[in-house]
């Protein structure tokens, strides 16, 4: 989220903000009331040091912000702060010097024509307020931004809690809707009487189905392993409910470092069960695979006649939570008579 | 002997169901199971009407109730869902 504040359209390098022409003003009044007070005595001191000011101050908080935009990139400051701080501290300062000593050698070698000696001098005094205002300037601005996206962070946390519980109180409604609960325990007395060791199947599959629930509750993200395990169960039960006008692939490798957010890919197989038609001539088709970093749910389209009525929590619920987890959206494509959801892969980075 | 016809999608709870219902009585003679409302209209356009229909309402491609916007059924219908 940090990246966000660094972004690259508030940075225009040729474009000077009130704040480039104010604070080298006042630091240049605050350094010359400490250190030269008598100067303000002569009527050209102040018309001098406004330019003075400018023109060291303007190069050099220009180049600041360009140097913070570049370093964002490559070293931000969420992750190595402590290198970040000396880089850019550095960095300030070492441009600093030679932003000191060029404006210092044109107004007082080139313009006054004094003696070469006075630019040391100058430029030896100029660096320490350089160095101190770096240092000060470096720590306000970034501790503003920290503070935002510290903020921004604590935000994002709290709608994610929320769409976190959205989801879960859809799919635990989906397990304990009776309409599933009572042909689940239908299919299974069927069962009970054609093949015994199919019903216990059925009733440990079942439980999975819940046990996982359960688990998968309290967690932001599940493994491939763990979800292909629910989504075999969960398609084990529609199996024995729709037998062969069901067909469900399930192509997903037994990964332990890359998940999905829980519940979705269950979601996403049963809202195909639930919007197509399903029977032997038309059989229903699910396909889930991984590819291109994406786990793919499709199905053949066979809308079914009267419209179901959806409430849309589901899909919506998984967009808006990968929104947060993942800078690649969730895809919802219709083409070919096939209807298909793309899911990003998240990989977990450890800091 | 009664002529029933069964119209459900799930075909284990369409057994379970014929099962139940020769347990309570034998007399009753299940004609056929049907699992969608367009195998529905295509059985009623060629058989006469049973003298019961068993139908659940959430069919496999839509529900029970179109098939009473196409066929005239006269017909006890004892609608069995969850």
């Amino acid at each position: 989220m940090l990246s966000d504040i660094y972004k690259k359209p508030d940075f225009k390098i040729f474009r000077i903000s009130w704040w480039n022409l104010i604070i080298p003003n006042v630091i240049g009044f605050i350094i010359a009331l400490l250190s030269y007070p008598q100067g303000f005595q002569s009527a050209s001191f102040i018309p001098f040091l406004v330019i003075y000011s400018l023109s060291i101050g303007i190069p050099f908080m220009k180049t600041y912000e360009y140097i913070e935009w570049k370093l964002e990139q490559f070293i931000p400051w969420l992750t190595k702060p402590n290198l970040r701080f000396f880089l850019t501290a550095f960095l300030e300062i070492t441009i600093g010097i030679l932003i000191l000593t060029a404006v210092n050698y044109f107004i007082f070698i080139v313009i006054q024509k004094q003696e070469i000696n006075i630019l040391f001098s100058k430029t030896s005094e100029g660096l320490k307020y350089l160095i101190i205002f770096t240092i000060i300037g470096t720590i306000l601005i970034n501790s503003s931004h920290f503070f935002k996206s510290w903020k921004q962070a604590a935000v994002n946390e709290e709608k994610l809690k929320r769409e976190k519980l959205a989801i879960e109180y859809e799919a635990l409604k989906n397990q304990v809707n009776p309409h599933f609960l009572f042909n689940s325990l239908t299919a299974l007395s069927s069962l009970v009487y054609k093949d015994q060791q199919k019903a216990v199947t059925f009733i440990r599959e079942f439980s999975n189905v819940f046990r996982y629930v359960l688990e998968s509750r309290e967690k932001e993200v599940v493994d491939f392993a763990t979800e292909k395990k629910l989504l075999q169960s969960v398609s084990y039960l529609n199996q024995i409910r729709y037998e062969d006008s069901l067909q469900i692939k399930i192509d997903l490798s037994d990964a332990t470092d890359k998940y999905v957010i829980p519940m979705a890919l269950q979601m996403l197989l049963e809202n195909a069960i639930k919007h197509n038609s399903i029977s032997v001539n038309k059989p229903l088709k699910v396909e889930i695979l991984e590819e291109d970093g994406y786990v793919v749910v499709k199905n053949n389209l066979q809308p079914k006649k009267s419209e179901i009525v959806s409430n849309k929590i589901g899909l919506e619920n998984i967009k808006s939570r990968y929104k947060y987890l993942s800078d690649k959206d969730v895809l919802v494509e219709n083409i070919n008579e096939e209807f298909v959801v793309k899911i990003p892969v998240l990989r977990i980075k450890h800091v | 002997m009664y002529k029933a016809l069964i119209i459900e999608d799930e075909r284990p709870a369409a057994e379970h169901l014929q099962r139940l219902i020769n347990e309570v009585d034998i007399k009753i003679d299940i004609i056929s199971i049907i699992s969608s409302v367009d195998e529905a209209l295509v059985w009623f356009n060629n058989n006469p009407l049973p003298d019961l229909i068993f139908l659940d309402i959430q069919l496999s491609d839509g529900l029970s109730f179109e098939i009473f916007n196409h066929i005239n059924i006269t017909c006890p219908v004892i609608f069995t869902t969850a």
